[in-house]
Formats: C-alpha cells, sequence, structure tokens
C-alpha cells in the first residue's frame, strides 16, 4: 500500500483550491436542488432591482456628473459584475473565519498542507452567485456594444488589469478582517463597518472632487473596484489611475504581514 | 518519534474578579491578567510504531500538548522534535506526515458523501490518484465504513469511521486520536478500536490517543502517559501502573443498616447507595488481615468483595489526591 509512498507531493496552488472549493460547494448546492434554484433566482432579482434602483435614483438626481445614461448604465452593470465575481470567489470568507474561530474549529486549516491564509480564502466561494456574475457580464456586453465603444486589446487588457487590481484590494481588506477575527473573535459592528466601507464602490469617483478623488484612487484603491475598469472600456482613464495597482499591492503585502502577525499569536478555543 | 524536552506553554488569561455588572463595566478600561500554566517543562518520548495513550483530566494540557506537537500553537519554552522535525517551525512540511482527528470537530462535508471529503484531501495533499484509490480501498474496507452516503445520514460511529479514514488517506507515520470514541455506544466503540488496532498492526502508523474513557486505553494502548496540571505524573506501561498500586484493593460493602447511620470513624467509606459502600484498604500480607477483622467487627457487614483496582479506579484516586505519585515522577525515565 506504501510502496509509492515517497514520490514528490506539491502543495496545491491557491487557484487550484479555490476550483476545487468551487466544486464542492455546487455539489452541496446539487444537494438541494429546488432550493439551489430558488436562490440563484432570489440573488439575481435583487442584484437586478438594487441596480436599477441605484440608476433611477442618480439619473434622477443627476448624481453621475459627466456620465450620460448609457454609461451609468454601464456602471451599473459591472458592479453587478464585480459583486457577482467577488461573492463568487470570496463571498463566503467572513461568514467561515467566524464561524471557526468562535467554534474552535479553526485549528484544521493548521493540520493541512497549504499555507493558512492559503486555506482559508480558498474555503468562502459561493455557487449562488453565479447568476450574478453572467448577469453582470452579459449587460457589460450589451452595453459596451449599445455604446459603440470600440473595444481595443489595450482597452481590454486595462480593464482586465485593474480589475485583477480591485480583487487584489478586496483581498487585502479580508486579510485584514480575519486577521482582526484571530484576536477579536467577535467583529459583529466592525463587520457592518466593513460593509459600509465597500459601499462606496458603487458610486463614480468623480462623486469625490480633488484629494477625495485621489484617495479613492490611490491611498485606499475602492475606484479600482468599478470606477477605473470601466473608465479603461470608455477610454478615459487618467495617468495617475496606475498608481492604484501598485498601491493594491502594497495594501495586500502590508495585509499579510499582519495576519503572520496574529497567525502566531494565534490561541486556539477550547479543547 | 516524539520527543519533547522542557515544553512549557502558558496562557496570559483575562482576570474576571467577580460576575458583576460593575466589574464588567471597570474590566473595559482597566483590565487585569493572569498566567496559567498548561504545559510545565514537561519531557515526553514516544516511539515510531506504538500507540500510546494520552490521559489527564479537562484542563490537565493534553489538548495544548497536542496542538503543540500538530504544529497549531507554539511553545512558551523548550523543544519538541517529531519524526525530526519542529512542528510549528516547519509547519507545512510537517503536517504532511501526521493525520488528525479531533473527536468534537469534523474535517467532513456534512451535505455530501464522506468520499468526496476525501478528494478534497487528495487534492490538499497531493496525493497521487492511484495511490490514493488503493489506500481508499484498504482503509475503507479495514473499517467496514459506508463511504458513499450523505455525512448527515450516518450515524456517529459511522462518521467517526470516515472521519480516521480522512486523516489516514496520505499515510501519514503518526496519527493523533484526541477522543476519537466520544459519544459512541458500545458496538460502534468496539469497531473503531478493532479499527485502530489493524491500522497500527498493518500500517506500522504511530498513534497517539487521548480518551476519557479508560477502557479505550486499555484496549488499544501499548503505554500511556498521564499528565495533570501541566506535568505528567506517569508514563510507562499500563500493567507497570497496576503493579505499582497492585497494594491497594478495593473492597465493596453491603450492610444491614443504612451507611449513614453506621459508624466507623477508622475507615474512610464512601458510600455508592442506600446500604452499600466501599473503600480503598492496604493489601500487605502483614496488616491486611487485621485490618478487615476490626472492619467487620465496626460495620454491619452482610455481604463483601474484595477487587484489585482498575486503571479507572487508579486513575480516579490520583485525580482525587488520594494516591502519592511523587515517587513515580522520580522513577519516570528522563526523555
Amino acid at each position: 500500500m506504501s510502496a509509492a509512498k515517497q514520490a514528490p507531493r506539491r502543495t496545491p496552488q491557491f487557484a487550484l483550491l479555490l476550483a476545487i472549493d468551487l466544486q464542492m460547494k455546487l455539489k452541496r448546492a446539487l444537494a438541494f436542488r429546488l432550493n439551489f434554484a430558488a436562490n440563484l433566482l432570489i440573488s439575481l432579482f435583487y442584484s437586478l432591482v438594487f441596480s436599477l434602483f441605484q440608476f433611477c435614483v442618480y439619473a434622477g438626481l443627476r448624481g453621475y456628473p459627466g456620465w450620460s445614461a448609457g454609461e451609468m448604465l454601464l456602471f451599473q452593470a459591472v458592479l453587478l459584475f464585480w459583486t457577482g465575481s467577488v461573492d463568487l470567489l470570496f463571498g463566503g470568507v467572513r461568514d467561515f473565519i467566524d464561524l471557526e474561530v468562535t467554534h474552535g474549529n479553526f485549528d484544521r486549516l493548521f493540520v493541512w498542507p497549504p499555507q493558512v491564509l492559503v486555506s482559508l480564502l480558498s474555503r468562502g466561494t459561493n455557487v449562488q452567485a453565479t447568476a450574478t456574475v453572467l448577469a453582470g457580464a452579459i449587460g457589460s456586453g450589451m452595453m459596451v456594444a449599445r455604446l459603440g465603444v470600440h473595444l481595443t486589446w489595450s482597452k481590454a487588457l486595462a480593464f482586465a488589469v485593474f480589475f485583477a487590481a480591485g480583487l487584489i484590494f478586496y483581498l487585502a481588506l479580508l486579510v485584514v478582517y480575519s486577521a482582526c477575527t484571530l484576536f477579536m473573535v467577535k467583529m459583529e459592528r466592525l463587520r457592518e463597518v466593513f460593509d459600509r466601507v465597500l459601499f462606496f464602490a458603487s458610486f463614480p469617483a468623480d462623486l469625490y472632487a480633488g484629494a477625495g478623488k485621489a484617495a479613492l484612487i490611490v491611498a485606499f484603491p475602492l475606484a479600482l473596484w468599478v470606477y477605473l475598469p470601466v473608465q479603461a472600456l470608455l477610454g478615459r482613464l487618467e495617468h495617475f489611475a496606475v498608481l492604484s495597482v501598485g498601491s493594491s499591492i502594497s495594501l495586500l503585502a502590508l495585509a499579510v504581514a499582519f495576519w503572520r502577525r496574529q497567525e502566531r499569536r494565534y490561541v486556539s478555543a477550547g479543547g | 518519534m516524539i520527543e519533547v524536552s522542557g515544553l512549557s506553554k502558558t496562557y496570559r488569561v483575562r482576570a474576571r474578579p467577580s460576575s458583576s455588572v460593575w466589574q464588567s463595566l471597570r474590566a473595559l478600561f482597566s483590565r487585569e491578567f493572569r498566567t496559567v500554566t498548561a504545559l510545565d517543562g514537561i519531557d515526553w518520548r514516544v516511539r515510531e510504531g506504538q500507540i500510546h495513550g494520552l490521559i489527564g483530566r479537562n484542563g490537565s494540557g493534553k489538548s495544548t500538548l497536542l496542538k503543540i506537537l500538530c504544529g497549531i500553537l507554539h511553545p512558551t519554552a523548550g523543544s519538541a522534535r517529531v519524526n525530526g522535525v519542529v512542528p510549528w517551525a516547519d509547519r507545512q512540511r510537517y503536517v504532511r506526515d501526521i493525520g488528525v482527528v479531533f473527536g468534537q470537530k469534523s474535517q467532513l462535508t456534512w451535505e455530501l458523501p464522506a468520499v468526496d471529503s476525501f478528494y478534497l484531501h487528495r487534492s490538499l495533499y497531493g496525493v497521487e490518484r492511484a495511490q490514493f484509490e488503493r489506500t481508499l480501498q484498504f482503509l475503507s474496507d479495514a473499517f467496514e465504513a459506508i463511504v458513499d452516503r450523505p455525512v448527515r445520514s450516518l450515524s456517529l460511529g459511522e462518521r467517526m469511521k470516515c472521519e480516521i479514514i480522512c486523516a489516514l488517506l496520505h499515510e501519514p507515520k503518526l496519527l493523533f486520536l484526541d477522543e476519537p470514541t466520544i459519544g459512541l455506544d458500545l458496538v460502534a466503540k468496539d469497531q473503531v478500536r478493532r479499527a485502530i488496532r489493524a491500522i497500527n498492526d498493518r500500517l506500522g502508523t504511530t498513534i497517539i490517543l487521548t480518551s476519557h474513557d479508560l477502557s479505550d486505553v486499555t484496549s488499544v494502548c501499548d503505554e500511556i502517559s498521564l499528565l495533570d496540571r501541566g506535568t505528567f505524573l506517569y508514563q510507562g506501561q499500563i500493567h507497570e501502573l497496576l503493579s505499582v498500586v497492585s497494594s491497594r484493593k478495593l473492597v465493596r460493602l453491603t450492610l444491614r443498616e443504612p451507611v449513614l447511620s453506621c459508624r466507623c470513624d477508622s475507615f474512610a467509606l464512601v458510600p455508592t447507595g442506600e446500604f452499600t459502600a466501599e473503600l480503598h484498604l492496604r493489601a500487605d500480607p502483614i496488616s491486611f488481615q487485621p485490618t478487615l477483622q476490626r472492619l467487620l467487627s465496626q460495620l454491619p457487614v452482610s455481604d463483601l468483595s474484595i477487587e484489585s483496582l482498575q486503571l479507572e479506579q487508579v486513575v480516579g484516586a490520583i485525580y482525587r489526591g488520594e494516591l502519592d505519585t511523587s515517587h513515580w515522577r522520580k522513577a519516570m525515565p528522563a526523555a
């Protein structure tokens, strides 16, 4: 039985672990098919209603300075795509760490070969968000076509780079949240603060003038999530926007350093 | 296999002077801390291929020791090497060679068949598919386990067998079993114990077993270590521990009158029912007979039995402080 035992074993990569978790979650969801179908429809409905409501409010209040109605719809569609993507990949991470740390189950991540942080971040996929991702992708595609945007390789690449940098910044915030959970255990209202901060990304950074806009693009680059990818598609990026990519990577590095410090001081709950 | 030397772990915990609201409010502004010693400079050695029982009451330091040896916690002082590796320093490499089952925590996905969790485990440990399938087949047969039904529909015993299989799929050299029979009925306990023995016999896996059920320990373990208040009271073979206390006998009495109405100041009677009681007596050849005669003359005894102490009774007596264990510690081999 153990003849082949000494064959070298590789630690699975983050992307592979995410894929495995998605596969497991899909199997779990399909174990209760009606519930899965109902959840998909409801989450799609909510996402669309929220986006349309926001569009109506801001169109009525002239809330998006310098944005046409079509561009505002594109913004909402990309917002839908962003929200769905983040929810699909990391939507359950906060629930996972909250539950595991409170109940003392977090120990099991320490007895798996990948790094604890890698195991944690790859355990929060949410297949229910698939519908939102698809709706966002289709909506974005339709609006790009309707606006007559000439989609060049450079625009597509810029969109992908800013979107990926946005994911990196989101991960940085998630890592800080997780590290805080390790020593605070209960996060409750701080979790609400986290959500309120994220809400700022659902408005174009043009709403804020001067330093406020620069802060949202460079210092705390929430603009990476929707605003900058949309600006990339529309071909009207400001030069300093590229700083946000470096900023997101630096913030992730700082967040990981903070996590490592807390991980060393982790005190398991109970026997 | 396991070599632990001078290992200590202390926790800094918040002191709670009282449960009053005022004290709780005060604690928001000024907190007092105290240091709790979970492990107090212990030495420990476990040989390869053993099934070693680690026993101790709640809060004795068992879980802390296991968590340090699993690489979860960092010790405050001392050293530990398992297979030549320091668990907390080289955790990622180290955990490939260990399997862990926490009896009260699950590695399995509740809604799916256990075999799906096994495949996740295969990916986590990077086990080659053919090897994984051979191992799974062997373990499923050894444990007579049901692996293709959703975990939520399995009995506790079946679930525990799947937990142990999951921990063994990457063929670890060392397996930590933390209360694997907790909550199981007699039949399921017996199945799990037989499977643990089979794994040890056929794969040579070293197993560290913690349990509050001492019949687990007596039925599967080669040696035991008894931990209390962060230090070892005993390390060695079970029969040696029992021989150390073989000079003590358990006397069970049935009386003609209620136990509480009997006056017997010179014996420490422990009532076990209205008319029944038990006590421990020294059984040395010179004093045993006179002591027994004195007991019979003082009490209205209608029936009695004299038994050698079982492991449960010895450990219970140690926990209650009725046995002096200081000379065992001196006799224990240094690690």
